[in-house]
């Protein structure tokens, strides 16, 4: 960054500082401490430390590589301090009394000076110390549930202006342009008026931002800032797609020195039929493990330094810094899911790869099951334009290989022959000329205005429409939100499973727990309140023509 | 001469970079961008191209430069991989 100075180069002046008594003044750079602390604006003043630390403490010490950080005491362990930045979710531990440089003993933010003993510091660092480890998933949750309209129309999405809504569409059209010139290899034809930023935005909601980066490599009158955050976003996706493509590499030969059968799923497969794979996004990786052999591969992971993470009844997470996510999965079971059943037995019906104990899904099931998976996003809260771009490429180069019989009867197994119809009609209209009918629209409608994992808006009235009637269904919706049924409550309480009589508690402990996301529950209040018959009728009818 | 396995190149956005995955990543975090004649050198050493053969290559590939100087340029570049870790003998 220019202007930056490192803080290896202020080192000598921080020592002559504090070997004279006095206490040194850091300009704060990066990301880590925010909402605290903002990078070019805040300055923090260290002075020597006063060892050992305790938890709280703001000390500036120096990384094993050399690196200088200023992270918070989170916990103190045998004398070993483990540090979390205000704005991370992963822990750094083992830094000791040595590498303790100083300690932050006042603020200035944002032109405001303030000690480290200001009541009001105190309290914003106590909620720093309450479960740290539980940040990551939170922060996720909330990414994933972000929904697109507020994204692109700030924070009312229930009500977007009509210009605002005439702006998802533009940039929507100009976003299936840019994919369509993408995978015909052709140059896209972008409108003079586009608004670039809210084209980003879009795409990125959608994750599919370094694929229409790549597209628009060949546009011509791109603004050079866009350009570069388009750009920008092909090298990070590429980057970490690399690390992830190895890391299965990595997975599935310990899985196979373990004797560990196992089956990579979604987007690890599917990005293997992209032309560019480095330029698909994926969150995690998604290994099917059956459930007798889960222990060993539960070893596996933990001895490739992953950590355990949430256990959603179906999956548990495991993350390894800075980004790995891989979540392995003992059954293929998602709410609202077409080929739930079918899939139910997946493990079963997986054939031998050649390599080691990895297997993977005939090519028929493989296609179906992808399909059911977009099935079952389509009747949560909905998805995005990055599904519809998996399903063209799959059906370009899995379906020529299929036995048309038999995905055929599939398909009609899952209950999803309609459904396919209407995705293939919708790539064809999208990305090869196609026509469009009513029902192309309606489908198009819905996955522009959806992100990658659908928006609240969808899952208010898709869950809402489940229960029909008018308003003392809307009440009946409410209990159930508030008072989830015992399957729910045990993927996010999985102690129910044993002690199923502590229902009543967990339901205190969620009410409780949820007054801290009052605005989330609040705009999902006033789409229901709000969700009139014709709205749930019209999700209903739609539904039904794609026969889900 | 053998590149690190845990070193890759790809071509993102038109520009040669190296990216480190795996045991690499730990140390090394971003990626290397090259110069598209850096680009040749890293493709046929992995190739398993010796020392000779990558200079033939380099010269038949740039027929118009001085062959001391694709000489030069390639020493520059395999002693930088080598004090990165990359290249090993």
């Amino acid at each position: 960054m220019e202007g930056k100075i490192p803080v290896k180069e202020l080192m000598p002046f921080l020592e002559a500082a504090f070997a004279a008594g006095k206490t040194f003044t850091l300009p704060i750079t990066g990301t880590s401490m925010l909402p605290l602390l903002v990078a070019g604006r805040d300055t923090v003043t260290l002075s020597p430390p006063s060892l050992p630390l305790k938890p709280g403490d703001l000390p500036l010490y120096r990384r094993n590589d050399g690196a200088f950080v200023l992270h918070r005491v989170i916990y103190v362990n045998n004398g070993a301090y483990t540090m979390f930045g205000d704005n991370q979710f992963l822990p750094e531990e083992g830094i000791t009394d040595s590498q303790i440089i100083g300690v932050v003993t006042s603020i200035c933010r944002d032109g405001k000076t303030f000690p480290v003993s200001d009541a009001e510091y105190v309290k914003y660092v106590s909620g720093k110390l309450k479960n740290p480890e539980k940040r990551f998933f939170r922060r996720r949750l909330r990414y994933k549930l972000h929904p697109l309209k507020v994204r692109l129309l700030g924070e009312n999405p229930n009500e977007p202006s009509k210009d605002s809504v005439q702006l998802v569409h533009k940039t929507g059209e100009a976003a299936v342009e840019l994919l369509r010139a993408l995978v015909n290899d052709e140059t896209p034809n972008l409108p003079p008026d586009l608004d670039y930023k809210a084209l980003y935005a879009f795409c990125e909601a959608h994750r599919i931002t370094a694929l229409a980066g790549e597209a628009l490599q060949r546009a011509s009158a791109v603004p050079s800032d866009a350009a570069e955050a388009f750009t920008k976003q092909m090298f990070k996706t590429a980057a970490r797609h690399a690390a992830q493509e190895r890391e299965c590499q990595d997975l599935s030969k310990a899985f196979s020195a373990e004797g560990v059968p196992h089956c990579f799923l979604k987007g690890t497969a599917i990005s293997a039929y992209y032309e560019k794979p480095d330029l698909r996004f994926m969150l995690d990786l998604d290994v099917l493990i059956s459930k007798e052999h889960f222990a060993d591969a539960e070893k596996v992971m933990l001895g490739r330094g992953y950590i355990r993470g949430q256990d959603d009844g179906k999956d548990i997470e495991y993350i390894k810094k800075p980004f790995l996510i891989a979540e392995l999965h003992h059954e293929l079971k998602y709410d609202y899911d077409p080929g739930e059943k079918y899939f139910s037995k997946a493990f079963s019906s997986l054939k031998e790869t050649g390599s080691g104990t990895a297997l993977e899904m005939t090519d028929e099931d493989f296609f179906v099951y992808v399909l059911s998976h977009t099935a079952h996003h389509f009747l949560s809260a909905g998805t995005g334009l990055r599904s519809i771009v998996d399903d063209y490429y799959l059906r370009k180069k899995l379906l020529p290989v299929c036995d048309a019989q038999t995905l055929c009867e599939k398909l009609e197994i899952c209950g999803l022959t309609e459904f396919n119809r209407t995705i293939e009609k919708l790539t064809d209209y999208w990305f090869s000329g196609g026509e469009a009918d009513k029902l192309i629209l309606n489908t198009a409608e819905y996955v522009l205005s959806s992100g990658i994992y659908g928006n609240r808006e969808n899952a208010a009235i898709n869950s809402l429409m489940r229960y029909s009637g008018t308003d003392a269904d809307k009440g009946a919706y409410f209990l159930k939100r508030l008072f989830p049924g015992m399957e729910m409550m045990i993927k996010l309480y999985p102690i129910l499973a044993k002690a199923p009589f502590l229902l009543p508690f967990t339901w205190v402990t969620r009410i409780f727990k949820s007054v801290f996301s009052f605005g989330r529950i609040s705009a999902e209040a006033k789409t229901i309140a709000t969700a009139s018959e014709a709205q749930k009728s019209e999700r209903d009818s739609f539904f039904k023509k794609l026969g889900l | 001469m053998k590149i690190d396995e845990n070193y890759i190149l790809k071509t993102i956005a038109g520009t040669p970079v190296v990216m480190p995955v795996g045991e690499a990543a730990e140390k090394i975090h971003g990626m290397i961008k090259l110069t598209p004649s850096a680009s040749h050198i890293w493709q046929a050493l992995s190739e398993g191209k010796d020392y000779d053969e990558v200079v033939s290559y380099m010269t038949a590939l740039y027929p118009d430069t001085d062959p001391a100087r694709i000489k030069a340029d390639l020493d520059g570049f395999i002693n930088k991989l080598r004090d990165m870790g990359i290249l090993t003998d």
